[in-house]
């Protein structure tokens, strides 16, 4: 059985007349099955796997498609019994090659069988692919429902219809993207990540997909809570200015709250399937200000289990606002507030500096990247910062000074602008 | 008329809070969201409105009482607080009149019940010591009766991590009609003023002060600083439960008529000098008159914080020459 806990960070307290109020949400998860404690009992969701492979023409080269091939069987033999999986072969078209069927060692084979004959040809149109997944994933009951995306090109559709493909998704599937070498769009497979609860990231080598699949499944096996959505009540007449992730990695919710049918006051955020893990939430909200000494209810952030139907609100953090004429007390800024402030800031940074970098803008990129080091370096955030130093020469950190490099591979700077997202945990005693 | 279920003194029919201890005379659970008017069933175990939010105010926001034309008290919540935090109390008991001024300290916990009971607390160690008093001991009485309000307010919960625990000022005093027997923590004041001088009889425990008497930096300089309000010395607050702070003492030898005045800083933040304020009030008045013209004065400069008074009008004995 899964237990999870709240824990609030936030200034309660308000200069007069201030109407924003930020509180960060951190929610751990804890207890399930695979944890040190309590080792295997077969509860908990089982996994639905869906596999969105690429094999558009370019997929050809590099030996990318024959890595793809040597990753999926690696994954088919790996799947443990209890789980659902398919296999979707993508290019203009989608192809289902292996229909939605349990992990049985006879089904395992004639998957292996499907993935010898894929072969690389035609464009890339990846709402057709995540339409056809939609189809294949079992439908309600007690499923993890996982995606993987892999793709080495641009997509040759138009954002629109992307967006459009990933909102029919929204809430139903999880989705983890990944590009293979350096022909693909970052911005797109943010695009689908942030709308599907997932991660993108660069695979350079196509040798390393087989490991990285590995990784994303062993996560996705170890999910044991379906689905929980953050579910916010708000007062009336305030606004819900965001609703982030912003651990592990920055994924704005904001756009995917549902409002609840019962009570205009309440949505619900989706936060996909939970395992042994913390994630921390920023949750930003504006209210009518209220007069000094008065307190008030500015919202109740609670997590809502969804398994067989049935909710369950397992935890619950209520986010306060004291108006104060103490400037003191309201002048502090809760420390985990402005860590992922700050972490928020710095991953905008770096999307804007490479943007500019990229358009030949250099000074507005070497500005921008140069908030982005110093945002790095006073954060802790030493990932990024070893990111940063593929692209940017940093002459002085504290003052975000730096240099653009040149010779720059594009490897690196897809890296970077792919893991601008990876947030760090604060630092104890900074 | 209907009487407090706390301290059984009689209210008028239409109001909604006890007119002395300021104890809601309708139950909490009947009674809606006092700004939104939501029903009684949307406010939850907190006391919040689970429509628009806001959590109901404790205090009634403006009180007052007189025990006679010479004796009387009132506060009001000011214009930009939502609830009233300061509490008064007189009394007369053997001789002796009682005046106690709490003020809870807005951030901390339950500001309006640490007061509250603090107040209460005080008023009734003072009438039963007081009733057996031939005048020795009074500053005895009173540290007594600051470690009952003490009491009151470490017993209330402290519990919430987000809050600092509950805390409250306190002046209290004791006159006969020779002198006045003060005692105090923090910054609600005492003032003697005669037609022909003001004395201040309490000093606050404040950061100015503070920094005044280690030589840090001169009174001026103290009081423009953005920590001038903050009080070094609290009923409750964080200091270690079996470790109250120590309350300061003084007293006053009363040779002319005048007013004994105690108030919190609602008032003095207006004035450095209450005497220049008083003659404002018009020819003669009565101490309720006196009171509710300061409480409304405070108002008119600004009322930013809550504003409490009492008034007291001493006329000494004539001495056997």
């Amino acid at each position: 059985m899964n237990t999870f806990q709240a824990q609030l960070h936030q200034n309660a307290y308000l200069p007069e007349g201030e109407s924003n109020i930020n509180a960060i949400v951190s929610v751990t998860c804890s207890g399930g099955e695979g944890s040190e404690d309590k080792p295997a009992a077969q509860t908990g969701a089982s996994l639905a796997l869906g596999l969105l492979i690429d094999c558009s023409g370019s997929m050809g080269e590099n030996r990318k498609l024959q890595s793809a091939k040597a990753a999926l069987n690696q994954i088919i033999d790996l799947l443990p019994e209890s789980a659902l999986f398919f296999i979707i072969a993508g290019n203009s078209y989608a192809e289902v090659i292996h229909a939605c069927s349990p992990a049985s060692e006879g089904n395992k084979s004639k998957a292996k069988a499907a993935v010898r004959q894929l072969d690389s040809s035609g464009g890339t149109t990846i709402s057709k692919w995540l339409h056809e997944a939609l189809t294949e994933f079992p439908k309600g009951s007690n499923y993890t429902r996982q995606a993987i995306l892999l793709t080495d090109g641009d997509n040759q559709e138009s954002e629109n219809e992307l967006l459009k493909a990933v909102e029919e998704c929204h809430g139903k599937f999880q989705c983890e993207a990944r590009g293979v070498g350096t022909d693909w769009k970052p911005q797109q497979l943010r695009k689908i990540a942030d709308g599907l609860l997932g991660t993108a990231d660069i695979i350079a080598q196509p040798a390393e997909i087989a490991a990285d699949f590995q990784n994303i499944l062993e996560n996705a096996v170890g999910k044991q809570v379906a689905e929980a959505v953050i579910r916010l009540w708000t007062p009336a007449g305030s606004g819900t200015l965001f609703v982030k992730q912003v651990s592990p990695s920055i994924i704005d919710l904001t756009k995917l709250g549902v409002p609840q049918p019962q009570n205009a006051l309440v949505k619900d955020y989706p936060t996909g399937a939970w395992g042994n893990e913390t994630r921390d939430f920023h949750i930003a909200i504006r209210v009518k200000p209220g007069s000094i000494g008065q307190k008030m209810l500015a919202g109740r952030a609670s997590l809502v289990t969804r398994e067989n139907g049935t909710e369950t609100v397992v935890t619950e953090a209520k986010i306060l606002a004291i108006w104060s004429s103490d400037e003191a007390q309201s002048a502090i800024i809760n420390p985990q507030v402005a860590h992922y402030t700050g972490q928020g800031e710095l991953a905008q940074a770096i999307q804007e500096g490479l943007a500019a970098r990229q358009a030949g803008n250099e000074e507005e990129a070497t500005v921008k990247l140069g908030k982005a080091a110093k945002l790095a370096a006073e954060t802790g955030n030493e990932a990024t910062t070893k990111l940063l130093r593929k692209v940017v020469d940093i002459v002085d950190a504290q003052e975000g000074t730096v240099k653009l490099r040149h010779n720059v591979s594009t490897e690196d700077v897809m890296t970077l602008d792919t893991r601008s997202t990876k947030t760090t945990k604060m630092r104890p005693n900074p | 008329m209907r009487s407090c279920p706390k301290c059984e003194v009689q209210n008028d029919e239409e109001s909604r809070f006890c007119g002395e201890c300021g104890t809601p005379l309708t139950e909490m659970s009947e009674e809606g969201c006092s700004n939104c008017h939501a029903p009684a069933g949307k406010i939850d175990k907190d006391g919040f409105c689970s429509v628009c939010g806001y959590q109901r105010p404790i205090n009634a926001d403006s009180r007052e009482s007189a025990l006679s034309n010479s004796f009387a008290g009132a506060s009001d919540k000011g214009k930009k607080h939502f609830q009233n935090e300061d509490v008064f109390k007189i009394g007369a008991c053997n001789g002796f009149y009682i005046a106690v001024v709490c003020d809870g300290v807005s951030t901390s916990a339950h500001p309006a019940e640490a007061s509250c009971l603090a107040a209460e607390a005080a008023k009734d160690h003072l009438s039963e010591k007081l009733t057996h008093c031939n005048g020795n001991g009074l500053a005895k009485v009173i540290e007594e009766s600051i470690e009952a309000a003490e009491q009151a307010v470490q017993a209330l919960p402290r519990n919430d991590p987000k809050l600092d625990p509950p805390a409250s000022t306190i002046v209290v005093a004791i006159a006969d009609k020779n002198k006045v027997t003060v005692g105090w923590l923090g910054d609600s004041r005492a003032y003697f003023v005669s037609e022909k001088k003001s004395k201040q009889i309490t000093r606050d425990h404040s950061w100015v002060n503070a920094q005044v008497d280690e030589g840090k930096l001169s009174y001026e300089e103290a009081s423009k600083s953005r920590m001038a309000h903050t009080i070094t010395k609290t009923l409750g607050g964080y200091h270690d439960i079996d470790q109250p702070d120590q309350p300061s003492f003084g007293e006053f030898e009363i040779t002319e008529s005048g007013w004994l005045l105690l108030c919190s800083d609602g008032l003095w933040n207006y004035t450095e000098n209450i005497k220049e304020v008083i003659p404002l009030a018009g020819n003669k008045p009565t101490a309720q008159e006196l009171a509710s013209f300061l409480v409304q004065w405070a108002n008119q400069q600004g009322g930013k914080d809550n504003i409490t008074v009492i008034a007291l009008k001493i006329h000494p004995e004539t001495k056997p020459l």
